[in-house]
């Protein structure tokens, strides 16, 4: 009985090798593991071109190949007879493949051996089961796959009716885990180098990690901001934990670090590029301890999900920089004992009695407001001004001025600091301290 | 043509697949449950389940090319040998005992790398087991990495 490519997606998910067989002209036979089938749709598969050489000469003399995919979540094997199409080295089943390669390569700790060379496509003309044991009823079951597009909807309609950025966030991250039920989930932005993600919201971990950092590249959260492709991993228990925290470089940037939220053990995980206009804003992530927990309509969701929001937030940025609002005035500051701040011009990293705070952008927009504060006494600053203030050196259109508060709230927030910045109305900023800053600033390294 | 290397590395719990012409002239393949090398290493049985890949074994006949491929999971060290069927036959009692340890060996390997039982279970099935004998004339390295596809220097030669 032909069975259809949809309803074996779990084989798709490279989680057990595949295996291709091939003939050469004579006839002889040559078997390989293959480490990726990627299903494209219906019809056709493609497949990883990485170093099986002896596979693609065969496959150009014959033209066709068999292959058998097993399900990563019940073991059931099936065996596909398929005829070749094309080789892909780019567009979007290239790209897909690539990413995923790329994650699932990166797990298992091969990294560089797997770049893949090409995508091959291959039309499907036969697919069986190969008979095997009675199936078990499984133990965790992911939730049903049911409406995807109707959750998704209604989660990003919650985004589309907020005007405010820390609304629309919290929109985004509450949708995933009321609406999606996904327990623990992340919300991370781009900073404005490129370089590397920094949290803004996350639910579901012990630590809020307001500010934790996320290099381009690394991990599913990495890999899908560099990629611009979602990451789906189904199976993590045979790989090594995705190391997505930062890797110190040093012991000075040791001390420079907010530990990223996470999950000990997680066994499934989903990392979604936030697109808007072309351009990755920033990822939303979710995990899991069980096998399986996210399908490729999850994946979708999310995708659309993140859409919506990057482009919410792109729209709140340009708002924000339109309104005109004038500085409340500044009531006087409240006493205390002493603050003492220290800031590293080279990385913008601001320590607070010592203990590391932020670094970067948020870094550097603190240190200002508590300069103009110890020079002038004003703690009441609008958004605009700052937008304005060439020292601040913010990379013009591009910048994310919102975000970069919100974290920086978050952050002073979640440390319990004795500064804290609030937001009388649209727009505006204020300082409140629980005591007089100090400032030093440290002599460049 | 079948080393101590080799020989030692089939006696760890590695995974064996084969493939061969199918009777409709296309390519097959199946899973293998354990292999055993003749003592002068000239020829290896190589057991199977009818039950499962009866598409890969309905055009063996003595005589026919087969290609045999076994996997270390734990490293990924990998090599194929090629060569002629002598043979094909029900497996008889030592070959099922073969099987059986082979089996065994694998489940547990497999269980330490976090495979679940239901899973193996697809893979390690037993219904009507049936002996190749492989005469190889050819053997390769296939571990992942810059030497995958290299022939390994023929004993006799």
């Amino acid at each position: 009985m032909k069975v259809s490519l949809a309803s074996i997606r779990d084989c798709f998910e490279g989680v057990i090798p595949s295996i291709i067989a091939t003939l050469d002209a004579a006839g002889q036979p040559n078997v390989s593991y293959l480490s990726q089938v990627y299903l494209v749709d219906d019809e056709h598969v493609a497949l990883s071109n990485q170093f099986f050489s002896k596979t693609a000469a065969n496959v150009a003399a014959t033209g066709r190949a068999h292959v058998l995919v097993v399900s990563g979540r019940t073991g059931e094997q099936f065996a596909l007879d398929v005829e070749h199409r094309a080789s892909l080295t780019e567009g979007a089943v290239f790209a897909k493949m690539s990413a995923q390669l790329t994650a699932i390569s990166s797990q298992h700790g091969v990294g560089e051996a797997m770049v893949l060379r090409s995508a091959e496509l291959y039309r499907v003309s036969e697919c069986q089961a190969i008979p095997g044991p009675p199936m078990l009823a499984d133990g965790a079951a992911p939730p049903a796959a049911q409406d995807r597009l109707a959750l998704a909807a209604k989660v990003a309609a919650a985004i589309a009716a907020q005007s405010d950025a820390e609304a629309m966030i919290d929109a985004a991250i509450d949708g995933l885990t009321s609406a999606f039920g996904f327990a623990n989930a992340m919300l991370l932005m781009l900073d404005d180098d490129g370089g590397r993600l920094a949290t803004l919201a996350s639910r579901g971990y012990a630590q809020g990690g307001a500010g934790a950092e996320v290099t381009l590249g690394e991990g599913a959260i990495g890999i899908a901001a560099a990629s611009g492709q979602a990451v789906r991993l189904s199976d993590m228990s045979r790989g090594q934990r995705m190391v997505a925290a930062v890797r110190a470089t040093s012991t000075l940037d040791a001390e420079r670090l907010i530990a990223l939220p996470g999950l000990n053990q997680p066994q499934s995980q989903l990392a979604a590029p936030m697109v808007s206009r072309g351009k990755v804003q920033g990822v939303l992530f979710a995990e899991s301890a069980e096998r399986f927990w996210f399908g490729p309509e999850d994946e979708e969701a999310m995708m659309l999900i993140g859409g919506q929001l990057a482009a919410s937030l792109r729209l709140a940025e340009l708002e924000a920089r339109e309104s005109e609002t004038a500085a409340a005035k500044s009531a006087p500051a409240v006493g205390g004992g002493e603050i003492r701040i220290r800031y590293f011009a080279h990385d913008d990293s601001l320590f607070l009695d010592d203990a590391y705070l932020i670094k970067g952008v948020p870094g550097r927009l603190l240190f200002h407001l508590l300069t103009v504060f110890a020079q002038t006494g004003r703690r009441d600053f609008t958004n605009r001004e700052i937008r304005l203030e060439a020292s601040l050196r913010l990379p013009g259109l591009k910048d994310n001025l919102e975000t970069r508060l919100i974290l920086l709230r978050r952050r002073l927030e979640e440390k319990a600091a004795p500064i804290r910045l609030a937001r009388p109305g649209r727009g505006q900023i204020r300082l409140e301290l629980d005591g007089v800053p100090r400032l030093e600033t440290a002599p460049s390294a | 043509m079948i080393d101590a290397e080799l020989t030692a590395l089939l006696q760890e719990p590695v995974m064996m697949v084969f493939a061969a012409r199918s009777a409709a002239g296309l390519p097959a393949l199946g899973r293998a449950l354990g292999a055993r090398a003749a003592p002068d290493g000239e020829t290896l049985d190589i057991f199977t389940p009818a039950a499962q890949w009866g598409e890969a074994l309905s055009g063996l006949a003595p005589g026919a090319p087969l290609a045999f491929t076994f996997v270390q999971p734990n490293d990924y060290r990998t090599f194929q040998l090629k060569g002629e069927l002598v043979s094909i036959a029900p497996a008889d009692a030592r070959d099922i005992a073969a099987a059986d340890r082979y089996v065994a060996r694998v489940s547990q390997a497999l269980t330490t790398l976090g495979v679940q039982p239901q899973q193996m279970a697809h893979w390690l099935g037993r219904g009507d087991l049936m002996t190749l004998r492989l005469a190889p004339t050819m053997a390769f390295r296939q571990t992942p990495g810059p030497h995958a596809g290299e022939r390994l220097p023929d004993r006799d030669a």
